[in-house]
């Protein structure tokens, strides 16, 4: 395992979800130029569940993944470009053999927590062709550290490069974050990552407690522009893990720049820890849920927290939106 | 008319415990490839002749044979095809190859008799292309259609798995095929979550203009009657979220509970293409006479 620590920045993936996935590319090459300016490693790009998931129930892009990756392959000149892709979304010769065609090669796969194995096909693919695969367990709380190791070795096993823990709720505490990425950088010879939500106020914590734990990847995004209540801001991320004396590529100080350009030309609003966002971290539901959610509770006159409540009871699973109105109209009725 | 099922997986013995049950069909030969497989152990214990030999076994046999349902792989199942295309059987696919004319028995059972291979589509597939069939009775110019699928993980075996492209683009262009509709889109979930959850599809149709708000009673109706006819030969099948429009777009979200003959019922997604393919099987066979293999 290589100890060097990569930052991966989603900004501009998990912050569709953010924009309702309405990113242009000249948003993507202007931001990727200040990114990759500052000794970025990795920039993710796309829509926000990925390569094919432009659809009605989770939304639509406005610009095609091709687009988006053209503009983001035109302006990178020394970070990688990377798309996210989850299997039942994206498929080989739909989205994965043209990305390839146009010259993507690195391809961050990910699967619910315990699903591994409907990844396999595609990271084979991509890896038989010249590829990287990197991997990610998605909506990791929701499972054990044991279950997490077993499903990350699927992946191992497959040929992939690295797996992620996605906090994709803001669920993890301190402690969790320790065991669950100590537990897979023990059990695997790849590449631990971690990316963090910050509904409770811990990302940046939780991403300096992973690298103490030997994770070499850390997701963050500009000002924390992400789902739900946010990621983890890579400023401060950047500028914590300095200060603890753990190096990285990117310089401070042009990272702000980029930052700055996030915010004046693509973050609409700024990422704050609403109740809504507090309330999804507590009980565990999927970040990208949020804006749906609110827009629900608001169409069919239901409390926010008690669609959360059944969302969590119902153990949705990341892309499962269309579960939110059913749940809402179930309410309503409920309420009467 | 006697049945030989490929496949010993969570599809082929639902669909063995449904063959065995009806009056029409008689299961003669459960072919896999591992001997002693779950489903192969109880296909014995049913008292079915079983084979690990897979498709020879059925070559072996296909004198006896009237009908071959493939519950194997899209894989396998294209070679399956070449060898059984110059025989006699009518060819059931339960898997998402794509190769055979598509059948939704509520919406084209009559182009059973047609053809020689039979494609059931997919879970989703024949789930939704009833209610995307419905919706566009009503309004008329949808652009898009969406099927949004999610089914319980216990319930995705290893073919299941393995086919998940194939099972989205098979789906997507059948979807396309049958409604008319242009674009199409799929979508495939699993969730683990404990107890197991229901086999649900939401379809979303999307158009130029705003949907008259006044549609929603005749889109009820629609969906009302589609799902009955459904029902016939579906019996889990229902609707959980009525038609709901917003602005250019409608939702309808469908359930499916299975009849727990092989796995508890929140397998819906094995019943809605097990219950769909022995519908066409009987129909085959109460229509013998009629039957050309073109």
């Amino acid at each position: 395992m290589d100890n060097k620590l990569i930052i991966l920045d989603p900004s501009l993936r998990d912050g569709s979800h953010a924009i309702g996935h309405q990113l242009t590319p000249e948003q993507v090459s202007g931001y990727v130029k200040l990114v990759d300016n500052a000794g970025v490693n990795i920039i993710e790009v796309g829509h926000g569940l990925g390569l094919g998931a432009s659809c009605a129930s989770v939304g639509m892009s406005r610009f095609s993944d091709s687009v988006l990756n053209d503009a983001a392959l035109n302006a990178a000149i020394n970070s990688e470009i990377c798309n996210f892709v989850l299997p039942g979304f994206a498929t080989i010769v739909r989205n994965i053999a043209p990305a390839m065609d146009q010259g993507i090669n690195v391809f961050r796969f990910g699967t619910h927590c315990t699903e591994a194995d409907l990844a396999q096909k595609h990271i084979e693919y991509v890896v038989e062709n010249g590829g990287t695969a990197m991997t990610s367990l998605v909506m990791s709380h929701m499972t054990d550290e044991q279950t997490l190791l077993q499903q990350a070795k699927k992946f191992q096993d497959y040929g992939a490069s690295s797996v992620t823990l996605m906090d994709s709720a803001g669920a993890f505490t301190l402690s969790e974050t320790r065991k669950k990425i100590s537990c897979l950088v023990d059990g695997l010879e790849i590449n631990i990552g971690y990316h963090g939500h910050n509904n409770l106020g811990l990302a940046v914590a939780n991403s300096i407690i992973a690298r103490e734990s030997g994770a070499s990847i850390l997701d963050a995004t500009a000002r924390g522009f992400g789902a739900g209540a946010g990621n983890t801001s890579i400023e401060e991320m950047i500028a914590a893990l300095h200060k603890e004396n753990m190096v990285t590529s990117v310089d401070l100080m042009k990272l702000l720049d980029a930052s700055d350009f996030a915010q004046s030309h693509i973050i609409q609003e700024m990422p704050v820890v609403t109740n809504a966002g507090i309330i999804g971290g507590y009980y565990g539901v999927c970040g990208a849920f949020q804006k749906h959610v609110i827009n629900a509770s608001s169409t069919y006159g239901v409390p926010v927290d008690k669609i959360y409540q059944m969302l969590a009871d119902r153990k949705a699973v990341a892309g499962q939106e269309d579960m939110i109105i059913e749940i809402a109209v179930q309410l309503k009725g409920e309420l009467k | 008319m006697n049945v030989a099922i490929i496949g010993s997986g969570n599809i082929g013995i639902d669909l063995l415990v449904k063959v065995i049950k009806s009056p029409l069909l008689n299961c003669i030969l459960v072919a896999g490839r591992r001997k002693n497989s779950q489903g192969m152990v109880l296909a014995q214990k049913k008292g079915v002749k079983t084979s690990d030999k897979g498709i020879e076994a059925v070559l072996h046999h296909i004198d006896e044979i009237d009908i071959v349902m493939d519950c194997s792989s899209a894989a396998a199942h294209k070679i399956h095809w070449d060898k059984l295309k110059n025989t006699a059987v009518k060819i059931i696919d339960l898997t998402p190859s794509n190769i055979g004319i598509p059948i939704v028995p509520s919406v084209n059972l009559l182009d059973a008799l047609q053809q020689q291979n039979l494609s059931l589509i997919t879970c989703g597939g024949q789930g939704a292309i009833p209610i995307g069939m419905a919706l566009q009775s009503i309004i008329p110019n949808i652009e898009y259609i969406e099927v949004l699928n999610t089914i319980a993980s216990q319930s995705a075996g290893k073919a299941t798995r393995d086919n998940l492209d194939e099972y989205l683009s098979t789906t997507e262009n059948t979807t396309s095929t049958l409604t008319g509709i242009k674009r199409s889109k799929a979508i495939l979930i699993l969730n683990p979550a404990t107890p197991c959850i229901n086999m649900k599809t939401s379809i979303i149709a999307i158009t130029e203009h705003d949907i008259d708000e006044s549609q929603l009673t005749n889109l009820e109706q629609a969906v009302n009657n589609i799902v009955a006819n459904v029902a016939k030969y579906i019996p889990g099948y229902k609707v959980l979220l009525v038609p709901k429009i917003d602005k250019n777009r409608v939702m309808v979200t469908i359930e499916v509970t299975g009849k727990g003959d092989y796995l508890p019922s929140y397998a819906g997604n094995l019943d809605v293409i097990t219950c769909a393919a022995v519908n066409v099987a009987e129909f085959v066979s109460q229509n013998r006479a009629k039957v050309i293999n073109g």
